[in-house]
């Protein structure tokens, strides 16, 4: 699996480069009616909290606003941006540390929720280990493409297209990047 | 190889969500991209023993769990968690606590008999309520309602707010799941409003969404056994049966309750509840329970 899409990401002759999302970060174009969210929040987007004892709930911040995204509501008409290809425009411009801080906070990357990575509690096993990535010698083109949007090289792939939908930065990315290339 | 579809219609939309992972969807005035995660084959009349993930034979009996497998870090989601479900400790845990605050708010509510007889009780009788009547389509309001949709709709006829989703909600809808302990959940999705939840349930339980495109069947399906952030990931099937449940993080938490918490898990918008997609996706997982028993109060990390 690994080769053959190493062999696509050698053979891409269709390069697109970083596009623009249409929407800012917290566009809430396109938001349904029935979006659990509390404008009197720092965060607008909610979640309810049964306080013990009442017959109502206390509605809180949930660690990052989501609004941007496609919901399960029946009155989000809203698409998903399609499959992505990526040109690199290297060198990685990141920092490590900040990248570790991505790769490890759950309102950010969350990347370990599904990768192992030594040194973390409470990694998983739905992605493959990246606790000897950087000694595997991917190229950063793969790498970035990856990040970016996996789903170019792997159909249905559970890995979040990071970058196609908005969620991480340019930066972020590259910090993601300069992380990845301590893990050896 | 990808497949682009083009759909016109909602109800044609859904047919095509359930054939393919990669679907081009048309709404009203515009056609969208969206993403599935492929299908089980969930059958027109589920039954918890379809369980995909082959672990039904660990968790059909709560009183036999093997002990080893309970105890064991690489095994234990085998059992389903049912080690949580009564009796597993009559130490007071709070959902224990819950079905208490819950018989006294009942009976308060209750005094002239028609609270009971609102939830749809015959002579006051709450025997099996929860696991035949609920999630139902009511025909006088002309919509799917949960329990817990009900007791708030009672209360607020005896003219008090009992919203579903808070605690003291919640607290009642366990103390009547009492009543239904030991009674295989029935639900008739085979005809009628609930067949066509039943069926608008697997699609937005399989469609992908949120910052993360993921579909709650990204986690249950296909990557059941597998960790996520430390935790693992179980089955769907015979999820239903032991709601509400008290979270070891002290928190009551409705079924609905918990959705939004998967939904801000996986990195999706939660809606208010009682919202339709929630019902429906209530409805497929009550359909994925057909034949497993009620057991509340319940407990889960």
């Amino acid at each position: 699996m690994m080769r053959s899409a190493l062999f696509l990401a050698g053979g891409l002759t269709m390069l697109a480069v970083p596009f623009a999302v249409a929407d800012s970060p917290n566009s809430t174009a396109g938001l349904p009616g029935n979006a659990l969210i509390d404008e009197s929040l720092d965060v607008k987007t909610a979640w309810p909290y049964p306080t013990e004892g009442a017959g109502t709930y206390e509605l809180r911040a949930h660690g990052r606003d989501l609004r941007q995204w496609l919901s399960l509501s029946y009155e989000d008409r809203r698409g998903i941006p399609e499959p992505t290809e990526v040109a690199f425009e290297g060198p990685v411009n990141g920092d490590p540390e900040r990248g570790k801080e991505i790769f490890t906070t759950t309102a950010e990357g969350n990347c370990v929720a599904c990768h192992y990575v030594e040194g973390v509690a409470q990694t998983g096993t739905v992605g493959p280990s990246l606790a000897d990535y950087a000694a595997r010698g991917m190229p950063d083109e793969y790498t970035y493409q990856m990040l970016y949007d996996a789903r170019v090289f792997y159909e249905g792939t559970l890995m979040p297209p990071f970058g196609a939908f908005n969620n991480l930065t340019e930066q972020e990315i590259h910090d993601v990047m300069a992380y990845m290339a301590t893990l050896k | 190889m990808k497949q682009k579809q083009i759909a016109v219609t909602g109800a044609a939309a859904l047919a095509l969500a359930l054939s393919g992972a990669w679907i081009v969807q048309a709404t009203a005035d515009e056609t969208v991209y969206r993403e599935y995660q492929p299908m089980l084959d969930y059958g027109d009349d589920p039954h918890v023993s379809d369980d995909h993930t082959g672990t039904y034979k660990y968790w059909k009996d709560r009183a036999a769990l093997d002990a080893a497998m309970v105890a064991s870090q690489s095994d234990q989601w085998k059992t389903n968690w049912k080690f949580m479900d009564p009796p597993f400790d009559q130490s007071l845990h709070g959902g224990h606590l819950a079905e208490d605050r819950g018989a006294f708010l009942f009976a308060e509510l209750n005094d002239n008999g028609a609270f009971a007889a609102c939830l749809g009780a015959e002579d006051g009788d709450l025997t099996g309520l929860r696991a035949t009547q609920y999630p139902q389509f009511n025909e006088e309001l002309g919509r799917i309602m949960n329990l817990e949709m009900m007791i708030e709709h009672c209360a607020a006829e005896k003219g008090k707010t009992l919203k579903h989703g808070s605690y003291d909600n919640s607290a009642i809808s366990v103390y009547v799941a009492t009543h239904s302990n030991g009674m295989p959940i029935e639900i008739d999705v085979t005809e009628g409003e609930l067949k066509k939840a039943y069926k608008r349930g697997q699609e937005r339980f399989h469609l992908r969404t949120g910052r993360m495109n993921l579909a709650c069947a990204s986690c249950h399906t296909t990557t059941a056994g597998e960790r996520l952030r430390g935790q693992a990931l179980t089955t769907h099937y015979g999820d239903a049966a032991h709601w509400p449940t008290y979270r070891t993080k002290d928190e009551l938490q409705s079924l609905q309750v918990r959705f939004t918490e998967c939904n801000r898990n996986s990195g999706t918008q939660p809606l208010q509840l009682g919202a339709d997609a929630y019902n429906d996706i209530e409805v497929f997982l009550n359909a994925l329970s057909s034949g497993y028993e009620v057991a509340v109060p319940s407990a889960r990390d």
